[in-house]
């Protein structure tokens, strides 16, 4: 037997590896844009901090680079350092 | 620049009332944050950026979602009052939890939103009836590093309220705290965060 295929509809999903839905400072998900992106992914990345928190990059860029941070992570209150940027 | 932002918040507050109690102004940006049609919206502040608009959208329809506003019978212990004339101005309701030393006593905070809330801490004060308690001043002022020095972007209107309620919960007797008069007699109506807190007291 022989059978043609005439087409297809391929779908992909993609979905941040992230150990939490939601940045906890916009409060926005992750898989959606930090507030002042447009477009979801490759463009509004998230950091994940060697304390394994993860923020949108844009968020927690803004939060240190305000006097208030004292470069510290928000949620756990360690120095921040990038630990990758997720894939 | 301390002064700069004194300034830019001094100067906003009054005009902005003014504004939003004749048009009710915005209406702009108001489309995030999901809830129910229902809910009515508050004013926005002009100058609110986006990423505080959106976080206190979806703040307050958190609030809505989990029935804590004074729209709800009976009243949760930390309740938000409705309605929100604007959205930089909150009134949270606190009641004295059950076997403490303010069981039976109601409170009132007030929270005032800078621009770029959640970076910049919300201004926290309690209205009307002060709870007598070691840290917090008769004005309304509240000694609480959280509010600060210690401000994290990660807290919310909610997680400040429950701290303060826990605050009060955890003390032992009812006293001002002993630079009361002093201090409110220094700080005349002027905003706690130009105040330089010492914290000295981590245990509460």
């Amino acid at each position: 037997m022989r059978c043609e295929i005439l087409g297809a509809r391929l779908v992909a999903a993609w979905t941040w590896n992230a150990s939490d839905d939601t940045c906890g400072i916009c409060r926005l998900p992750f898989d959606a844009t930090c507030t002042d992106c447009k477009l979801p992914g490759d463009g509004c990345p998230l950091a994940i901090g060697q304390c394994t928190h993860p923020f949108h990059l844009h968020c927690i860029l803004k939060w240190l680079a305000s006097a208030n941070s004292r470069g510290q992570c928000p949620l756990c209150r360690q120095e921040w350092q990038f630990q990758q940027q997720a894939e | 620049m301390e002064s700069q932002r004194g300034a830019a918040a001094g100067a906003a507050l009054p005009s902005s009332r003014a504004q939003g109690s004749t048009s009710g102004d915005g209406g702009g940006g108001g489309g995030g944050g999901g809830g129910r049609a229902e809910v009515p919206r508050p004013a926005t502040a002009k100058s609110m950026t986006p990423v505080a608009l959106r976080r206190l959208q979806k703040e307050f329809s958190e609030w809505h979602m989990s029935s804590r506003t004074s729209d709800t019978q009976p009243l949760p212990p930390i309740y938000l009052e409705t309605p929100v004339q604007r959205l930089d101005e909150w009134y949270i309701g606190l009641r004295g939890a059950d076997s403490t030393l303010y069981a039976g006593e109601a409170f009132r905070l007030r929270f005032r939103f800078p621009t770029d809330y959640p970076i910049e801490s919300p201004e926290v004060v309690f209205v009307g009836t002060t709870p007598l308690h070691e840290h917090v001043y008769s004005n309304g002022h509240l000694c609480l590093s959280i509010l600060y020095d210690s401000w994290s972007p990660a807290l919310t209107v909610n997680s400040v309220a429950l701290s303060i309620q826990s605050m009060l919960s955890s003390a032992t007797e009812k006293r001002r705290p002993p630079d009361n008069d002093a201090y409110v007699r220094n700080c005349r109506g002027r905003s706690p965060k130009q105040t330089r807190w010492l914290f000295h007291d981590d245990g509460v």
